[in-house]
C-alpha cells in the first residue's frame, strides 16, 4: 500500500480554523476552505430546505 | 414637459438588443452607479457603468449623465460595439455540481431572507411575486433564478416554466420587476447570472467562485435571493 | 459587579469569542470579560477569573457570556454590544466579503475535485462524525481537533486503513507533507529526513532542531497522542512508519513521542530493524534502551534531532552526541552568572511534548514536579489552576482549550497566569516556551515580554526567567526578532527545550 499523498503533496479541503487555510494559500498548497457550521445550526430551517429539496425533484 | 435634449450620451457599448435606432429616453430613477430609462414604447433601458451590470437593453457609459427622474436624455448608440449578448441558450449543467450549487439553497436561511423561506413550499412560486426586501423585491429576483435553472435545462419550456407563464398575473409586482419577467420569458439574461452558468459549462472552479461571490456581492440580497432559487431549479433538474 | 448571561444552543468558533471578548474589555467601564462555552472546565476557568458562577445552568452547548464591570449601565451596554457583535462582528467590515466558501464536504469536493486529505479543527463534538464523512470520499485525514472519543478515533482509524488512507491525530497539531506546512508547523528546508510524531511540538522541536543543523525534512507525519497506546494499537503510526521505510526520498527515519505501549513499540523496531535504514529514537521519557546501529534510541528532542542530523550528514552520532552533552557546562556558568536561587519553579507551556520533556529534564536533576499532565500518577495536580511547589502545567491540555483557542495562538491566559506567578512569594524561576511558525501568534515574544516586566513588577529579581524559542529563520514571525524582544525582558533564551529546562534546574539551588 502507498499514500499516494507522499507523492502528490497535499490538496487540502480545510474545515474549521480559518489562518489554517490562509497559511496554506501562503505556501502554494491547493486548498479549498470549507465555511462549515454543525449541523444542529437553524435545525428547523435545515430540515425543512432538505425536505423541499427532496419533495423538489419528486413534483418535476 | 420641457424635453433637455442637449443631455446625450455615447455609450461604449450596448447589449446585443439594444435598438440603435432608438435616441430618446425618459430617465425612470437614477442609482449611484446605473440610470434606468423608458424608452417610447415603455420599455426599462439601463445606462451602466460596470461591466458586471450588463443585462437586456443595457449601454455602457464612462459616467452616468446628470439627469433628473423624468427628464429627457438623449443616446447615441450608433457606433457603440456590442458588449454583452444576453440571450439565454440552453446548454445543460453538469452534474458534478449539484451538491456545490444545492448549498445555495441554504442563502434561505439568512435572516434577511427568512420571509421567502416562511411561504416557499418547493413548488408555488406565487406568494413569492413581489415579496420581499430589495429594490427589486428578493421573491421576484428568487423566480428568476428559479426559471434560469429550468430554461439553461430546457430549450422549450419545461412544466415549471410553462406553468410561470400561464399564470403570472401582470401588475403583482413593481414595474421594474415585471420588466426582468417579460426579459427573462423571452430568454434573456443578467450578465451576472450568465457568468455562473458559463463558468459551470466550462468546469472551471475558481471562476464558478468568482461568478457566485459576484452575484453574493449584488444589491442587498437580491444576488442571494436569485442564487437560492437557481439553486432550487437546478436541484429539481439535475 | 458582575453579570452573566447565557444564549442556548449556539455555536461560535473560538476565533469569533477570542475577538469579542478582546473588543468588550475595550468599552470603558468593563474590567474583565468572557465568552466561552458551558463546559465544567470553562466553568472552573470563569471562577478563577472571579466570576461567581453559583446557579449558572448552562450546557456545554450553550454560551455563556460574563462581564464584570464599574456598574448596571456599564454591564447592560456590554452584554448588549456583545450580542451585536456576535451577531454581526465589527472586524468582518473591514474584512472584504471574500471568496465564496463552499458550505459542505461535497461542495468543497465539487471545486476540487482531486483533493487529497481534509484538515480538521472544528470542535471536537463533531470532528470525529465529519472526519469518517471525509474518509468516505477517499480524502486523507489530518484531525487537529481534540476532544474527540477514543472509540471514534479507533473507528476512524481502522476505516481509513482499510481503504488505504492516514487519519493523523486526534489532536494532532502538525503535518509536513512535501515540506509544506499543515496545522502549526515551522518554514524550515526540505531534506532527506521522515518524522512520525505522536504529538506536534515534539514534531516541531525536532525539525526546527534539524533545520537548524543544516538538514531539511520531507514528510512529518502527525498520529495524534493515544495512537500508540494499547487500545488504538499505532495503526497511523506503524503506517507512517512504514511508508517512510520504503519511501527512497527518505534517508533517515526519526519516530518521536511519548513511549508508546510495549507491543507497539517492539512491532515498530521490528519493522525498523528488518529494513536497515538510519532510524533514530526519540521516546521522550522511555526507558533506556541501546542503541542497535543504524538504530538509535535517545531520550530528549534536541538529543534526537542532533543524532538524527549526524546520520543524514554522513557524520559520527556518538560525536554529536558528546558535543551536545558539552553544552551542559556552559548552561552551568550561565546559571551562577543569573544567580542560583532557592525557591520553586512553575512551568508554563503551550506545548504538551515540550511540558513533557521539561518535567524529565527537570526530574533527571533530581527535581520532581507537579502537573495537569504528568508522566507520573502521583504527581497528577489536583487543580490546574492551583499549581503546587515545583508545577509543570501543559496550557494546551483539553480543560483549557474546550471552547477556547489553543495556546500557541491566543496567549492571553498564559501571560495572566505568568502574572499571577509572580505574586506567589515562593516561586523563584519560571520556565516557557515560545513556538513560532504557521499558525502561531504573530507576535508572542511581545506578549510574554510584556508580562515578564509586569511580573518583575511585582517580584523584582526574585524570579529568573527561563525560555526557548521552537522556531526557525524563515518562520513568519522572525526568529531573531523575537529572540532580542525576550532577552531585552530579561529573559534567558535557550537553544532548546532541553537546555533551558536544564538551566531552569541549574538555577535552583538545594
Amino acid at each position: 500500500m502507498s499514500l499516494r499523498i507522499l507523492k502528490e503533496g497535499p490538496k487540502v479541503i480545510n474545515f474549521g480554523i480559518e489562518a489554517f487555510y490562509e497559511d496554506q494559500k501562503k505556501q502554494g498548497v491547493p486548498s479549498v476552505h470549507v465555511d462549515w457550521k454543525p449541523p444542529m445550526m437553524n435545525a428547523s430551517l435545515m430540515e425543512k430546505l432538505r425536505k423541499l429539496q427532496q419533495g423538489g425533484k419528486k413534483k418535476i | 414637459m420641457s424635453r433637455m435634449r442637449d443631455i446625450r450620451t455615447r455609450p461604449l457599448s450596448v447589449s446585443a438588443d439594444w435598438n440603435k435606432s432608438l435616441e430618446e429616453y425618459k430617465v425612470v430613477s437614477v442609482y449611484r452607479r446605473t440610470v434606468n430609462l423608458e424608452d417610447t414604447d415603455g420599455r426599462r433601458c439601463t445606462l451602466i457603468t460596470e461591466q458586471e451590470d450588463f443585462s437586456s437593453r443595457t449601454a455602457l457609459v464612462e459616467s452616468l449623465p446628470v439627469a433628473e427622474e423624468g427628464s429627457f436624455v438623449s443616446v447615441a448608440a450608433e457606433d457603440a460595439k456590442i458588449g454583452y449578448n444576453p440571450s439565454l441558450q440552453a446548454a445543460g449543467i453538469c452534474k458534478k455540481w449539484r451538491p456545490l450549487i444545492l448549498e445555495w439553497q441554504s442563502f434561505l436561511a439568512d435572516d434577511d431572507l427568512a420571509v421567502l423561506a416562511d411561504v416557499w413550499d418547493g413548488v408555488n412560486w406565487r406568494p413569492l411575486v413581489g415579496l420581499g426586501p430589495g429594490l427589486t423585491p428578493a421573491g421576484d429576483d428568487f423566480i428568476y433564478g428559479r426559471l434560469a435553472a429550468h430554461m439553461r435545462l430546457f430549450e422549450d419550456d419545461d412544466s415549471v416554466v410553462s406553468d410561470f407563464r400561464r399564470d403570472y398575473r401582470r401588475g403583482s409586482t413593481s414595474k421594474l420587476a415585471e420588466g426582468f419577467y417579460d426579459d427573462l420569458l423571452a430568454r434573456k439574461i443578467w450578465k451576472r447570472g450568465r457568468a455562473l452558468l458559463d463558468a459551470l459549462a466550462a468546469n472551471d472552479a475558481q471562476r464558478v467562485l468568482d461568478a457566485v461571490k459576484c452575484l453574493i456581492d449584488w444589491g442587498h440580497s437580491s444576488g442571494r435571493a436569485w442564487l437560492a432559487g437557481f439553486a432550487f431549479g437546478a436541484g429539481e433538474v439535475l | 459587579m458582575q453579570r452573566i448571561e447565557i444564549i442556548r444552543s449556539s455555536y461560535y468558533d473560538s476565533v469569533t469569542l477570542m475577538l469579542v471578548a478582546k473588543e468588550l474589555n475595550k468599552l470603558a467601564g468593563v474590567t474583565s470579560s468572557s465568552l466561552v462555552m458551558g463546559t465544567e472546565a470553562n466553568y472552573n476557568i470563569l471562577a478563577s477569573g472571579g466570576f461567581d458562577v453559583d446557579g449558572i445552568d448552562a450546557t456545554p452547548n450553550d454560551l455563556i457570556i460574563a462581564v464584570m464591570g464599574e456598574d448596571e449601565s456599564v454591564l447592560d451596554g456590554a452584554l448588549k454590544t456583545a450580542k451585536e457583535y456576535i451577531a454581526s462582528p465589527p472586524w468582518k467590515k473591514e474584512m472584504s466579503a471574500g471568496d465564496y466558501r463552499p458550505k459542505s464536504l461535497d461542495g468543497a469536493l465539487a471545486v476540487q475535485k482531486d483533493s487529497n486529505i481534509a484538515v480538521i479543527s472544528v470542535a471536537g463534538r463533531y470532528a470525529g462524525d465529519l472526519a469518517m464523512d471525509c474518509i468516505g470520499k477517499g480524502l486523507n485525514v489530518m484531525l487537529f481537533s481534540d476532544n474527540v472519543p477514543l472509540e471514534k478515533e479507533i473507528e476512524l482509524k481502522r476505516t481509513a486503513s482499510e481503504k488505504g488512507l492516514l487519519v493523523m491525530g486526534p489532536d494532532c497539531g502538525t503535518v509536513i507533507i512535501r515540506g509544506k506546512a499543515l496545522g502549526f508547523a515551522n518554514a524550515c528546508p526540505v531534506g532527506p529526513v521522515g518524522i512520525v510524531a505522536a504529538a506536534g511540538t515534539g514534531l516541531q522541536e525536532v525539525h526546527v532542531q534539524l533545520a537548524r543543523r543544516g538538514v531539511g525534512t520531507l514528510h512529518g507525519i502527525g498520529t495524534g497522542g493515544r495512537d500508540v497506546k494499547a487500545e488504538v494499537g499505532g495503526i497511523t503510526t506503524l503506517t507512517a512508519v512504514k511508508e517512510l521505510l520504503s519511501d527512497d526520498e527518505i534517508e533517515t527515519l526519526v519516530v518521536v513521542g511519548k513511549p508508546p505501549a510495549k507491543e507497539v513499540e517492539d512491532k515498530i523496531l521490528d519493522l525498523v530493524k528488518r529494513s536497515g535504514k538510519p532510524s533514530v529514537f526519540g521516546f521522550i521519557g522511555g526507558q533506556t534502551r541501546c542503541d542497535e546501529p543504524p538504530v538509535y534510541i535517545c531520550s530528549e528532542l534536541e538529543e534526537t534531532a542532533c543524532v538524527a542530523a549526524a546520520l543524514a550528514k554522513g557524520e559520527d552520532p556518538a560525536m554529536a552526541r558528546s558535543d551536545l552533552k558539552a553544552k551542559e557546562q556552559g548552561l552551568k556558568n550561565r546559571a551562577e552568572e543569573i544567580g542560583r536561587r532557592k525557591g520553586y519553579i512553575r512551568g508554563l507551556f503551550s506545548g504538551g511534548t515540550l511540558c513533557y520533556e521539561a518535567q524529565l529534564v527537570l526530574a533527571n536533576h533530581g527535581i520532581d514536579t507537579w502537573s495537569n499532565a504528568p508522566f507520573s500518577k502521583e504527581k497528577k495536580l489536583e487543580n490546574s489552576l492551583k499549581p503546587v511547589a515545583h508545577s509543570i502545567i501543559d496550557y494546551g491540555e483539553d480543560e483549557f482549550t474546550q471552547g477556547r483557542l489553543h495556546p500557541m495562538m491566543d496567549l492571553t491566559f498564559r501571560c495572566e497566569r505568568l502574572l499571577a506567578e509572580a505574586s506567589d512569594p515562593e516561586v523563584s524561576v519560571v520556565l516557557f516556551d515560545v513556538v513560532l511558525g504557521y499558525g502561531c501568534n504573530p507576535d508572542p515574544a511581545s506578549l510574554l515580554a510584556d508580562a515578564v516586566t509586569a511580573s518583575r513588577g511585582r517580584s523584582g529579581d526574585r524570579i529568573a526567567y527561563v525560555a526557548s524559542i521552537c522556531g526557525f529563520d524563515d518562520d513568519p514571525q522572525d526568529f531573531e526578532k523575537q529572540k532580542k524582544i525576550l532577552e531585552s525582558a530579561g529573559v534567558a533564551v535557550c537553544e532548546s527545550n532541553a537546555q533551558a529546562s536544564r538551566l531552569a534546574a541549574f538555577l535552583l539551588a538545594r
